[in-house]
């Protein structure tokens, strides 16, 4: 989630972050348990149990918050209870002193790696002195392996499917994420002349959903594997610089 | 000019030269080495190839018999090879060219009918193997097959010639097609 500051807010007091937070739930709700934590990274953590106004707040079911003071960006576990999620939205907005909250299209189940997609800290590589020998090791390796009877005929292809992927989806770790979701609302295109599909009116409604444990590697490593062209196309490639894994296409 | 040919070079001395062409790298690489292990008594070389036209400014011996792999799993490697079809010049498909489908043991994954590279082999009127090339056991043993395969389109087989080798490699399903 991200909010736009309204005005600067330069210090952050998190015992007024809390009572404020608080406040506001438990006005709305009379049956609910906040608790707060703050980690080592400068993060607050809220644990938010919901209960209803005859029930008990249900502590098995809790809502996640961790909220990073110095920056726009909170992350929220999926509530199941949908009704409270409005409520939740503007407890954040309003404790965290923003004007306006809105929601990211990005989810994942790997809470670190969205902060590095949201942070920007996936494109990070280490520099040390070893940074150049690993390049050297990987070009070396392919040729002791290789027996001299087998002969590679496409290795320009090959070093052009490699560096483009490079620069497509850089030399680090991808952060992980499970799915990528596409909604298409688009007119139907088709070559042929009066195809039923093409003379619709409305736009086509289909969905494609990408899953895998680890999806960008996954994505990363088709151009190399011959199971796809190299370049990928944008909508794939785009995911961490755009910070979404579910996108809605529409007719321009 | 970028046509693959079989006879517009000088043949090496008891040599034999294979080209695979597929997709998938790793596929291949397996194959060429499980080919490589076996007892011959020719002298082997393996190329491999994503698709053709091959380059040009490469000094690369005769080549005896094309391989083509299809994946049943993959369309786009389907379209490769259709794509490098068409640069092979028509001498080669008198048997010195066969069509290897790997992926057809898992169902669920074929997006490729199996019909449709029956009907593409026997377009081209050439041998057409299928094997689970994942499997270390089944690729060694097409592997031995490839490897006589070879021997034979490399002229080092006394009495068989590659002209022999679609009938010879001919299943019942494509005797069936035939017939139709």
């Amino acid at each position: 989630m991200s909010r736009e500051p309204d005005e600067d807010v330069d210090l952050f007091d998190l015992e007024q972050f809390k009572r404020s937070f608080k406040k506001i739930l438990q006005r709305a709700l009379k049956n609910v348990t906040i608790s707060f934590r703050v980690a080592e990274t400068n993060a607050v953590w809220i644990r938010v149990a919901w209960g209803t106004q005859h029930a008990k707040p249900n502590q098995y079911k809790p809502t996640f918050v961790v909220y990073y003071p110095q920056t726009p960006y909170a992350f929220i576990s999926c509530c199941h209870l949908k009704s409270t999620v409005p409520l939740l939205h503007q407890a954040l907005r309003v404790a965290s002193k923003h004007h306006q909250i809105v929601q990211m299209d990005l989810r994942s189940r790997h809470l670190d790696s969205l902060k590095a997609i949201v942070f920007k800290e996936y494109n990070q590589t280490f520099e040390d002195h070893n940074s150049t020998a690993p390049l050297q090791e990987r070009s070396l390796g392919l040729d002791i392996n290789m027996d001299s009877r087998i002969v590679h005929e496409n290795t320009i292809e090959k070093e052009r499917i490699r560096r483009v992927t490079q620069e497509s989806f850089g030399d680090h770790p991808q952060p992980q994420l499970e799915f990528a979701q596409y909604k298409l609302e688009t007119k139907f295109k088709s070559d042929l002349n009066g195809s039923i599909l093409a003379d619709r009116e409305e736009p086509l409604r289909c969905l494609v959903k990408f899953s895998s444990p680890h999806l960008l590697e996954a994505l990363k490593s088709l151009a190399p594997a011959g199971v796809a062209d190299a370049p990928l196309s944008p909508l794939l490639t785009c995911i961490p610089s755009k910070k979404m894994n579910y996108f809605k296409i529409r007719d321009k | 000019m970028s046509v693959l040919r079989p006879m517009d070079k000088l043949p090496d001395l008891n040599r034999a030269t294979v080209l695979l062409v597929s997709t998938e790298d790793a596929l291949l690489q397996q194959l060429a080495d499980a080919m490589l292990r076996e007892d011959c008594a020719s002298e082997l070389r393996v190329h491999l190839a994503k698709s053709l036209p091959l380059p040009s400014n490469v000094n690369r011996p005769r080549v005896d018999l094309i391989v083509f792999v299809i994946n049943l799993h993959s369309k786009y490697s389907l379209q490769n090879v259709e794509e490098s079809l068409q640069h092979v010049d028509s001498s080669f498909f008198l048997g010195k060219v066969c069509f290897l489908v790997t992926g057809a043991g898992r169902e669920s994954h074929c997006s490729i009918h199996r019909n449709t590279v029956v009907k593409l082999a026997h377009t081209y009127r050439c041998s057409l193997l299928f094997c689970d090339l994942e499997v270390e056991g089944f690729r060694a043993t097409m592997a031995q097959r490839l490897v006589r395969m070879l021997q034979i389109c490399a002229g080092h087989v006394p009495g068989v010639s590659a002209l022999n080798l679609p009938s010879l490699l001919r299943s019942s399903e494509g005797t069936l097609l035939e017939e139709l």
